[in-house]
């Protein structure tokens, strides 16, 4: 109804400090999610901005049901998703669809290699979007079956499937990627 | 049983994925001054660079790669539906499941008036239709529990319609719905019913109603019709002895102390998720356009409304459906629906975020009017999903 009632009632000294903590906290869990999903590191800046000052409009609505980690990572999926609808995103995605079957690594990819501090990182990152948001919610940012399907909207057997899927998909590429190795 | 291979993999992952820090001091800063600029703004700026970009992008895509034709809205429908199963996330499995109890159930209605491209005295003689429906959860999805060309209101413990009336003393008949059409007063057939084409209901609720009426009066108006817009009271309508002309509900009586509308015709219209008090100051147009007037600044009681609140910010509303022309939240705040030209969906809310994707949506048709929403929650939604059903089974569409 008033669209700025919130913003005005939310400008506090208080929650201002609160979002502090927040950014301190979190920060760079929410930025990681959002480049890993992305691979865009200005989209990831984008979508982390986006994700903080939603949180702050809507601090007098967090009810604490869950942790305040995993309502960010909501938020932070449920942006990155928007993200990835915009006809801008999609074109961008175009663009490396294309890129990717070139024979040289575009500068975006060998940056995104370097990023990474693992092989296993780099084997997750190029998992589909679905896959990958499961496995990564689960075994880095520890959240339960019950907090990822609740998270994505989805059934606790639907993120059971997905994360068994990922698993299995992480090692095909990792074999995949040790017999491209012992060909060179 | 966690295999050895998992085991590893969910170890090497806890461990940070990136050597370099995304989150950086000037990254929080660019935060905080965003914050202190939404201060002085509305908060709705925040998309602008994005849009301008995305703006600039369509622009360029329309110069090189302009479009072939004009979609009709089932194709624009399928096209979005093509986008969106391109889209990296599995959207059929969200579409119908909610995480959150869901509490309320949705009576909606809908008007349709007469071709546009009826000339105005052919508007006249055409009646307009009417739709009701119910949308309720089942377990973790939401459904349409009933669907009917009546218009169906809640009103004290049961359902009532409107129907012609008999006399002139009367705008419409109220009766309830379970007694379908036998209410009309038959014993009195030598009278005319007043003609409903020359009425259209633009707001129903619990205990008031909006009409819009035509009457002959040579001389006046452009095809010697009158309009006028007034509201009434249930019990008024239901009261009444036929001798008496029906009390109308005069404005300035529920924003009290306010005199300034006194004895004001007044309709009641939908903009941007609320229900407000229009003052006409034209005659009509035509039958599709309400005339102009002046929207009353005061919002209207909650015992003419009902329950009419938003929390969802229009940003949030519109960052899941960009063509949001309405929006509508429960009272127990789980679920809102949000109307676009050719759709209604349902999202759930949960610590103030949408769902990602809407548990339903419905066809709507792009001149049909939002005329009524009234929740139930709670223990009160079986009884409605039953009374409903019961009422509605003979006329479905």
């Amino acid at each position: 109804m008033n669209q700025t009632s919130h913003v005005d009632t939310a400008y506090t000294s208080d929650s201002k400090d609160t979002l502090h903590e927040w950014m301190t906290e979190y920060g760079q869990d929410v930025w990681n999610f959002a480049y890993c999903m992305t691979r865009k590191w200005e989209i990831a800046d984008d979508i982390t901005q986006e994700v903080f000052l939603k949180a702050y409009r809507h601090m007098h609505s967090f009810r604490k049901e869950a942790s305040v980690k995993t309502w960010l990572l909501t938020i932070a999926r449920n942006t990155v998703r928007d993200y990835m609808k915009s006809a801008f995103m999609r074109r961008v995605t175009l663009v490396d669809w294309v890129q990717n079957r070139e024979t040289h690594p575009s500068a975006e990819d060998e940056s995104f290699a370097q990023m990474a501090v693992s092989d296993i990182w780099k084997q997750v990152l190029q998992l589909p979007v679905k896959y990958k948001e499961v496995l990564i919610l689960f075994a880095h940012y520890q959240l339960s079956m019950k907090e990822i399907a609740r998270l994505l909207g989805t059934r606790e057997g639907t993120v059971k499937s997905r994360l068994h899927q990922a698993r299995l998909k992480v090692l095909q590429i990792k074999e995949r990627d040790h017999d491209e190795e012992k060909r060179i | 049983m966690m295999k050895r291979s998992e085991f590893d993999l969910h170890k090497e992952l806890k461990a940070k994925p990136f050597k370099h820090h995304g989150f950086t001091e000037s990254l929080r800063r660019r935060i905080e001054d965003q914050l202190d600029g939404e201060k002085h703004t509305d908060g709705s700026k925040k998309w602008v660079p994005f849009a301008i970009g995305l703006c600039i992008a369509v622009c360029m895509i329309l110069i090189v790669n302009p479009p072939l034709s004009v979609h009709t809205p089932e194709q624009t429908v399928r096209t979005t539906d093509d986008v969106e199963t391109s889209l990296p996330f599995n959207d059929e499995e969200e579409l119908v499941l909610s995480t959150v109890p869901l509490r309320s159930a949705l009576l909606i209605g809908f008007r349709t008036d007469a071709s546009n491209n009826s000339s105005l005295a052919d508007q006249r003689n055409e009646v307009s239709q009417y739709r009701t429906l119910l949308i309720a959860p089942d377990q973790d999805r939401l459904a349409v529990a009933a669907e009917g060309n009546t218009l169906l209101v809640p009103y004290g413990q049961t359902f009532w319609s409107f129907a012609p009336s008999y006399h002139d003393s009367l705008p419409l008949s109220l009766h309830p719905a379970a007694e379908g059409e036998r209410q009309a007063d038959s014993s009195n057939s030598a009278m005319s019913p007043l003609q409903l084409e020359q009425m259209r209901i633009l707001y129903a609720g619990n205990r008031y109603v909006s009409i819009e009426q035509a009457r002959q009066d040579v001389g006046q108006g452009k095809d010697g019709y009158r309009t006028e817009y007034r509201v009434y009271n249930y019990t008024d309508l239901l009261l009444t002895d036929q001798r008496t002309s029906v009390p109308h509900v005069d404005l300035a009586s529920i924003l009290e102390p306010d005199t300034e509308y006194a004895d004001s015709q007044w309709y009641m219209d939908r903009a941007a998720g609320q229900w407000r008090a229009i003052v006409p100051d034209s005659q009509q147009p035509s039958r599709h356009t309400l005339p102009d007037g002046v929207p009353v600044a005061t919002e209207l009681p909650q015992e003419v409304v009902s329950h009419d609140q938003l929390t969802i910010t229009w940003d949030n509303i519109r960052s899941r459906q960009r063509e949001a022309r309405d929006a509508l939240e429960s009272p127990t705040g789980e679920l809102l629906a949000v109307l676009t030209d050719s759709r209604l969906y349902f999202y759930t809310i949960h610590e103030g975020e949408l769902s990602a994707a809407p548990l339903l949506s419905i066809a709507i048709d792009e001149d049909e009017a939002l005329v009524m929403a009234q929740w139930a929650i709670d223990q009160y939604v079986p009884v409605w999903k039953d009374q409903v059903s019961r009422l509605l089974k003979d006329e479905q569409p």
